[in-house]
């Protein structure tokens, strides 16, 4: 004992330069390398209120664990429980890996577990989540069988609903369909994840809390079409006004012949009447007349007709189209979740 | 003038031969021929057929054609005629509506006692004015006839041609119907004035392969 507490001041003075990383990562290996007469007092450096260097949670449950796992080594297996004990209530995640630790490591490990309760949460990971193909997951624990209820709630607002009550041991992953209560996409805002859990062994309450702040993100909608410029529409009926003209031409020509016939003529040479030009003039006056009637008579273009009711319903389908793929749009989001930034509220 | 024809028959020839699209057309008109010399009216008429061979070349129309028939005396003095006519025409369509023509004619007029032989070049215009419904179009056509040779005769002081009527398409046939007016008043020879005139009435089919 003398020697492992010379050791530890030996080594605090050595590594008070040290980050916690570092003095973790050789204590490590010098477990590994089962040297752990150099081990114990490194990893008791970093659980030592003496130790300056920031020291995290999870690394502080890493040192308590390996100082656990070394008393179960040097045959003291109430002290290692007592270690693994105190590494689970910092990080109720912490593990002990059945191919690196002996089995009665991990036997001392899981009656730390069974008389230890705790319940964590993982930190929340920025994602990007679309609520069409996937959901937001979180991570949770207990050290062991308990009752848990897993609530979100919406800061700065009365929003606040259930995504898990039930029973629990051990890590699970809870899913959440980034819908709140009616159906309703969430609205953005800061949320807390509160997991409050009762242990079935130990009758103890333990919770967690963990902010992440949320966006919803729509993605960019299409424009529709927009409506047809009239002129992009072919004429359906032929205006009256080319039908009278029609009649006018015919009438023009048929003036046109007569005049020609008697303006144009040698007067010394023109004797009696000459029905040619009449003809030719009846003939131009009544392709006018029949212009006329079948214009007035048939003034619908089918063809016109046909191919405006074509690019008609394709611009309906395709603005039809647009509109569903839209409202898919707005219905299916993209969640965008990332840990709080500042402390929470 | 012989030359300028020759060469312009010539032009106009192999411009029908490289045409890339042909027209084959046949006519029949009822001619009346009035000619007043000093001695009274003489009036001929009758019928006369024809035939054409035209082709595009670009915005140019090339047209031959060929007619020919009898006229028949329907005056108190004068005899039957016999007329024949060569004509090579060229017209420009500067839009679809109008075209710049100009032609140059040969025509013989036989009678039992003598020949007279006409050659005409000729300048002018074509109107084609299109109906919106029917698959018809007005024709007006006017041409001036600045060159002007007639056998034993003057050049005559005026010398025009005016024709007006219309043209329906048929699927790949096409019929026209026109009045065609000529006028020539020829300078007093020896004190006397000589006036002639040719009018028809001619119906048209051509075929457009």
């Amino acid at each position: 004992m003398l020697v492992v507490l010379a050791s530890v001041a030996l080594a605090g003075r050595a590594a008070a330069q040290d980050s916690t990383a570092a003095v973790l990562a050789r204590a490590r290996a010098h477990y590994d390398r089962l040297e752990i007469e150099q081990a114990l007092p490194l990893f008791r450096q970093v659980t030592s209120p003496q130790w300056t260097a920031p020291v995290t949670p999870t690394q502080r449950a890493e040192a308590f664990k390996y100082i656990g796992a070394t008393f179960v080594i040097m045959g003291q297996r109430d002290s290692g429980v007592v270690y693994f004990q105190a590494a689970l209530a910092r990080d109720p995640f912490t593990d002990l890996d059945a191919r690196t630790f002996t089995p009665a490591q991990t036997a001392a490990f899981a009656a730390a577990r069974q008389t230890t309760f705790a319940v964590g949460a993982r930190p929340i990971v920025a994602t990007r989540v679309s609520l069409r193909t996937d959901q937001v997951h979180f991570t949770i624990v207990t050290t062991h069988s308990a009752d848990i209820l897993a609530r979100l709630s919406r800061a700065d607002s009365s929003l606040a609903f259930v995504i898990l009550q039930g029973g629990n041991d051990g890590v699970r992953d809870v899913a959440w369909d980034g819908l709140g209560p009616g159906g309703r996409i969430v609205p953005p805002g800061r949320y807390a994840l509160d997991v409050v859990a009762t242990s079935r062994l130990l009758s103890i309450p333990d919770s967690v809390r963990v902010y992440f702040d949320l966006r919803v993100e729509t993605p960019p909608l299409e424009d529709t079409l927009r409506a047809l410029p009239p002129d992009t529409l072919l004429p359906e009926h032929r205006s009256q006004s080319g039908a009278r003209g029609d009649l006018g031409k015919g009438l023009a020509i048929a003036g046109g012949v007569l005049l020609l016939s008697r303006g144009l003529r040698n007067d010394r040479l023109s004797t009696g009447s000459d029905a040619r030009p009449v003809i030719v003039a009846s003939a131009a006056a009544l392709t006018g007349v029949v212009a006329f009637l079948r214009g007035r008579a048939h003034s619908r273009i089918d063809a016109n007709i046909a191919a405006n009711r074509r690019v008609l319903t394709t611009h309906d389908s395709t603005n039809a189209a647009i509109r569903t793929r839209n409202a898919d749009r707005l219905a299916r989001p993209v969640l965008v979740i990332a840990p709080a930034r500042a402390g929470a509220p | 003038m012989k030359a300028a024809a020759v060469t312009l028959g010539l032009v106009l020839a192999a411009g029908t031969a490289a045409a890339q699209r042909f027209t084959l057309a046949g006519s029949l008109s009822f001619a009346e021929h009035r000619v007043d010399a000093g001695f009274g009216l003489e009036r001929t008429a009758g019928w006369i057929g024809g035939a054409a061979l035209g082709g595009r070349l670009g915005s140019i129309d090339l047209q031959a054609h060929l007619r020919s028939g009898r006229l028949l005396l329907r005056s108190a003095t004068g005899t039957d005629l016999e007329m024949a006519e060569l004509g090579l025409a060229a017209s420009w369509w500067l839009r679809p509506w109008i075209a710049l023509r100009g032609a140059a004619l040969v025509r013989g007029y036989s009678a039992d006692v003598a020949r007279q032989r006409w050659r005409m070049a000729e300048l002018g215009a074509e109107l084609r004015v299109p109906f919106a419904v029917t698959r018809a179009r007005g024709i007006v056509r006017g041409g001036w006839r600045p060159a002007v040779t007639v056998s034993g005769l003057s050049r005559p002081n005026t010398a025009f041609v005016a024709a007006a009527g219309t043209e329906y398409d048929v699927s790949r046939f096409s019929f026209a119907i026109l009045y065609e007016l000529e006028r020539y008043d020829f300078p007093p020879q020896a004190g006397m004035k000589r006036f002639e005139q040719l009018s028809a009435l001619t119906v048209q089919g051509a075929f457009h392969p």
